[in-house]
């Protein structure tokens, strides 16, 4: 495949998933500002937070669903009902960890709801627990560095592909040529070793 | 050449056209099954079940790295892009073998048109990625057969040590291409060495398994960080007399009556899969290939390795249930299908040059019948009933409880809610494959680096869980389970289980049930619960039905506890709740608001029937 063909190849992939979920945004927002001219609050934190999941890169609709949500939260504190507060919070905090990617999106946002929803956690229940606590097991994280991650698995696919194009380059005469394989060998074993070392990394 | 750059642009534009078709019906959101182990394992680098899947986790966490969408939706992009790839790449295969673009089409269609490479495209799965190596590894065998190929020996090796990391259906392709190396039969013992070598190198995709078992990981379903137990995940030893080896010895006894029943049920699945009018290009499509012998002999011979030789080792019940359909027939035999639609487009060669250039159009869109048909019970865009479900469990359970998780449905689903977004990531899970099984763990749903200071009580012993170090939770209304707790013989008499909401409330035996305030539980709770999402799935999927009637059950206890004390001539008698086991029967007044509830019920348990599943006929 060309460099060009390539390129297109992935403008398409992008233009068609991102037009794609920018139209399922478009749907769930407006599903959701009715529900939240209805009055019925639960269900509009609900359709905001399924615009969220469909995350696309400088979307509107994100942005104003995330500051939505916390509307809604602060209208459910104001009558202190801190369960359907805890409620909007979570679904916030859930659909923010659902889109990570390379990065995590609004992580600001997360900074400033995660000690609200550890101290809500702690009113709510009857138990005698303390905030730090809480939010010590919510901000344990043990998911993978994301960079080390992608150079690992980025390294396991050059190794695949310096192997296959070895055998392309050894095999041109339809006989094997130990000497080209080895050329190809050397850095297909040097990928192999950082997808290894990356992956145990991460 | 302008002819082949015009065939090389439709090749290329015809995946994205696939792509878009299969994006626009995937699942949006998490689908039952694996999925939410895959899922989990794929964003985590964890390890899922045996035989753990190196290679899929890798090329699903890859695509989750893409800033678009959320991790599910990005992980099933592996099923829709290789799917979506594969039908590109069969368009690819006809115009080169056959020069006629309208046979790839018509196979493409007809593939398309199957109820299980449909669906199965549209959700977190391995299969499609599975069918498309298989596939990968046939065409390099297929180019192979006139002229005798090193480089795709080479290659082909180095793509079955890829396939070690893949689910283990892979390696029957082994049967068609021994048979290719007795056509070369010099040529392929003379580079057996670098075959060997090659196959070693692609096989040490599975070294993921030992590295990430070394790692505390958020998932890790199979550790492997030693030699015996990477062998044992890699041969799927936990799964007894259904695993890899065994699965293998009993392929080796011979039955006849084995060999009838696998041949009843795979031609039934055809059937069901390509309706009856296909096999008359299924027939055409054999005298096509006979015109060339070797040909004939490979594609052939790879078809009845993934049709009989596969129903035999797999699905040769003599009556096989609807588990054997949805979990075996449905998922296991997309290369069946590949194959099949690939001798019928060779059918379709045959047949376009002996009728008019118009008909033979209609011809290719016939297929095309069948899609709508598939689309509304395969529409996973709309089906948002796992994420909901799992919102709604954990939700209502009270801060810092326990809860019991049985079954690969409710246990895949609650690692990824909890584990990876986070959702009341308060809560403990203990985990079990069956809750009547000794075999209980916490390692997954309660991560001691996460939890070992806020659960002391579960920690406290290292290798033994007891309940009774959970007595307290109990007491307070702590601790959960998804089936009734009395379905353990060892503790049923300890133990009683109440339904509260979605799940039952466990508490010692003597306890005072406190009916009422498992009935304010449900109350508070009312206007949180989704069940509306159960009325509008467009889905046959049957986790997603037995998940529904979770909901209808909930709904039957809210409209007594609604209906309770109320005056009213109308009355409910004697309805009878089974739920995983348990019965109840209830009896309440109907009233206005919970007539409501009731007739919502009726519909859930109306649409979600269980035996309406698309390959199944009871």
């Amino acid at each position: 495949m060309s460099l060009k063909r390539a390129f297109i190849a992935l403008f398409m992939f992008f233009a068609l998933t991102y037009s794609f979920l920018t139209f399922k945004q478009a749907v769930y927002y407006r599903i959701a500002k009715d529900y939240e001219k209805k009055g019925n609050l639960i269900r509009a934190i609900d359709n905001y937070a399924s615009v969220i999941y469909m995350h696309v890169p400088f979307s509107f609709y994100e942005k104003d669903s995330i500051s939505s949500i916390e509307k809604i939260a602060n209208i459910f504190s104001k009558k202190k009902n801190l369960l359907y507060e805890l409620y909007a919070y979570e679904m916030l905090r859930s659909s923010i960890y659902g889109i990570r990617n390379f990065h995590t999106p609004y992580k600001a946002i997360l900074k400033k709801i995660e000690p609200k929803i550890a101290d809500l956690r702690v009113k709510i229940s009857n138990l005698d627990l303390k905030k730090e606590d809480m939010l010590d097991i919510m901000q344990k994280d043990l998911s993978p560095d994301p960079f080390f991650s992608f150079i690992s698995i980025f390294s396991f696919f050059l190794f695949c592909a310096a192997v296959l194009k070895g055998i392309i380059c050894a095999t041109e005469d339809n006989r094997f040529e130990i000497k080209r394989f080895f050329k190809f060998f050397i850095p297909s074993l040097f990928f192999w070793i950082i997808w290894i070392v990356f992956l145990y990394e991460a | 050449m302008k002819e082949e750059k015009k065939e090389g642009g439709f090749v290329f534009a015809s995946f994205f056209i696939f792509f878009f078709f299969l994006f626009v019906f995937q699942t949006k959101f998490l689908n039952t099954g694996d999925a939410g182990e895959l899922v989990a394992a794929s964003y985590s680098l964890g390890i899922a079940h045996p035989s753990g899947y190196p290679l899929y986790l890798m090329i699903s966490k890859f695509f989750t790295f893409l800033p678009l969408g959320n991790i599910p939706t990005k992980v099933t992009l592996v099923s829709s892009v290789s799917s979506s790839f594969l039908m590109s790449l069969l368009i690819y295969f006809f115009i080169k073998e056959t020069s006629s673009l309208a046979s790839g089409i018509f196979c493409v269609l007809l593939l398309l048109s199957t109820y299980s490479f449909f669906g199965q495209s549209l959700i977190a799965k391995f299969y499609p990625l599975n069918t498309l190596m298989i596939f990968l590894i046939f065409y390099l065998g297929y180019r192979s057969i006139s002229f005798y190929s090193l480089r795709n020996q080479l290659i082909i090796s180095f793509l079955l040590g890829l396939s070690v990391g893949l689910h283990h259906t892979t390696f029957l392709i082994l049967i068609p291409l021994l048979i290719l190396s007795f056509f070369h039969f010099k040529d392929f013992l003379r580079n057996l060495i670098p075959s060997v070598f090659l196959f070693l190198a692609g096989s040490t995709v599975v070294a993921y398994l030992m590295v990430r078992s070394m790692k505390v990981t958020l998932l890790n379903m199979s550790p492997s960080a030693d030699f015996s137990s990477l062998i044992a995940t890699l041969s799927r030893k936990i799964y007894g007399s259904s695993s890899s080896v065994e699965v293998i010895k009993e392929g080796f006894s011979f039955s006849l009556e084995r060999i009838f029943f696998a041949s009843k049920n795979i031609l039934s699945l055809l059937i069901k899969e390509f309706h009856l009018y296909s096999i008359i290009f299924f027939l055409l499509g054999i005298l096509f290939l006979l015109k060339n012998k070797k040909n004939f002999i490979y594609i052939i011979l790879t078809f009845i390795t993934y049709s009989l030789l596969l129903g035999y080792l797999t699905f040769c019940k003599k009556n096989p249930d609807i588990k054997d359909w949805y979990i075996c027939a449905h998922q296991y035999f997309l290369p069946m299908l590949l194959f099949y639609a690939v001798i019928s487009g060779f059918g379709f060669c045959f047949i376009k040059n002996f009728i008019p250039k118009d008909a033979s159009f209609l011809l290719i869109l016939f297929p095309c019948i069948y899609l709508p048909n598939h689309i509304f019970v395969n529409f996973y865009d709309r089906n948002e009933v796992v994420h909901y479900k799992m919102i709604d469990q954990l939700f209502t359970k009270p801060i810092k409880s326990v809860l019991i998780l049985e079954g690969d449905n409710d246990v895949f689903q609650g690692w990824y809610k909890k584990n990876i977004e986070k959702f009341r990531d308060d809560l403990c899970f203990i985990t079990a494959p069956s809750i009547d099984k000794k075999i209980w763990c916490i390692r997954n749903g309660c991560i001691k680096e996460i939890y070992g200071r806020f659960f002391p009580e579960i920690f406290r012993h290292p290798n033994i869980l007891n309940l009774y170090c959970l007595k307290d939770y109990m007491t307070e209304f702590r601790l959960y389970s998804t089936s009734p707790i009395e379905k353990n013989n060892s503790l049923k008499r300890h133990l009683i289980s109440r339904y509260c909401i979605m799940d039952f409330v466990v508490m010692p035996k003597g306890a005072l049930s406190e009916e009422k305030s498992l009935k304010d539980i449900r109350m508070k709770f009312k206007d949180v619960i989704h069940y509306e999402p159960c009325l509008r799935h467009f889905t046959d999927d049957l986790f997603t039905k037995a998940i529904c009637k979770r909901y209808s059950t909930y709904l039957v206890y809210l409209s007594r506890d609604i209906g309770e004390g109320e005056k009213s001539s109308r009355r409910i008698s004697n309805i009878t709740i089974t739920w995983r086991g348990k019965k109840e029967t209830l009896s309440f007044p109907i009233t206005k608001e919970n007539i409501t509830y009731m007739e919502i019920a009726k519909k859930i348990e109306q649409i979600n029937k269980t035996f309406d599943f698309c390959l199944y006929e009871p």
